[in-house]
């Protein structure tokens, strides 16, 4: 019910940005201030904590910006310099205890990270095939991708 | 100083395009043509963004959306039919126009 | 202020297209269509971020900033999901892979799953 409530707000400030409705910046104020005066009620309370959770997922979206910065650098000086250094594998990846949504998530990040990319999902969704550039030692690739799931587990999926 | 960038984007977006369609009409395998289809698409996204940031509207920004939008059904539609093509898609070594 | 805002918007217009130019020579340049694949989706969304980015400094409207972020959101929910099912149909419809790819679990393991890890 409340998620759907968000989902009605949010389409009615998409629509009022969409048309040109000179309002709608006081509007995402009044929701911006409504959301801070929330939080705060939630620090003196046990609910959970919905700013700090905000907080957590704003910090993933910075990390997740840099590495996407530093993956396309990656692959900017792959393609600019002469021959080339790659050692590639494709590797599997267990993702048992991810319901569908979040496998998926995990696969657009897993993409946009540096030298990786998912090629399949197995069937029963427990495991994701991931396309890897620079996979010399294969334990530090599964690591590298080890990192990147947990830091999406701790910050964006204990919602 | 933006309208030299336009200009010079311009360029460098004909530049790409002309990259594309070589890897189009080349691609040994059916992927690399549908791949190469896809960057076509994304470069035409960024030629719609130029023409907007030159006629400083907002309007053309929709149209950038469309093509978006448009171009990702389309590699989803063509994924879908290499998949169920299968193995049989190898094309003919004389390498026909994409 | 104008001076400020010209120059952020030649920085992103200028970063952008250079991803967008980069991605292109990447698909030429790349060994096989696994790498090409890396290419497109890493660099063609950044690149579209720092177009738009770009357009919406120059610009200065609410209506361009909302499509510039519905555009953004869209290329980066699509460019990995584009990449990743036409990896996944490339591999199915058996596209040789380039010769120093080490190894292959996904043929491995196609038929039956794997309980080791």
């Amino acid at each position: 019910m409340i998620r759907r409530l968000g989902f009605d707000m949010a389409l009615a400030v998409l629509y009022l940005s969409w048309s040109g409705n000179h309002a709608w910046p006081g509007i995402l104020v009044g929701l911006v201030l409504g959301f801070i005066v929330v939080s705060v009620y939630d620090l003196g309370t046990q609910h959970p904590n919905h700013g700090r959770r905000a907080l957590r997922m704003l910090r993933f979206g910075v990390y997740f910006l840099a590495i996407l910065v530093r993956s396309n650098l990656q692959i900017a000086r792959e393609i600019m310099t002469p021959g080339f250094s790659q050692t590639p594998r494709i590797l599997r990846y267990p993702v048992d205890d991810l319901d569908d949504f979040q496998t998926t998530v995990l696969a657009n990040c897993i993409t946009l990270t540096p030298g990786t990319l998912v090629v399949d999902v197995s069937d029963d969704g427990r495991w994701l095939y991931v396309h890897c550039m620079y996979a010399l030692d294969r334990s530090e690739a599964i690591a590298g991708l080890r990192r990147l799931d947990e830091r999406l587990r701790r910050e964006v999926f204990s919602w | 100083m933006v309208a030299v960038v336009v200009q010079a984007g311009i360029l460098a977006v004909v530049v790409g395009i002309g990259m594309t369609m070589y890897r189009m009409l080349k691609g040994p395998h059916i992927a690399d043509r549908v791949l190469a289809g896809d960057v076509l698409s994304l470069q035409v996204v960024a030629l719609v963004i130029l023409l907007a940031v030159d006629q400083r509207r907002a309007v053309s920004l929709d149209v950038a959306l469309m093509v978006a939008i448009v171009g990702f059904a389309s590699t989803l539609a063509f994924a879908q039919y290499i998949g169920a093509a299968g193995g049989d898609l190898q094309p003919p070594d004389e390498g026909e126009g994409g | 202020m104008d001076a400020t805002r010209e120059i952020a918007t030649v920085l992103l217009l200028v970063s952008g297209l250079s991803f967008m130019l980069i991605g292109a020579w990447g698909t030429v340049r790349l060994p096989d269509a696994y790498h090409r694949l890396h290419a497109s989706s890493k660099c063609s969304t950044l690149g579209l971020l720092g177009l738009l980015l770009g357009a919406v400094v120059h610009i200065g409207t609410a209506a361009a900033l909302t499509k510039a972020l519905l555009t953004l959101v869209f290329a980066f929910v699509a460019a990995p999901v584009g990449s990743h099912i036409l990896a996944r149909s490339a591999h199915a419809a058996g596209l040789e892979q380039w010769d120093r790819t080490l190894s292959d679990e996904l043929a491995e393991d196609q038929g039956d799953h794997p309980e080791d890890q």
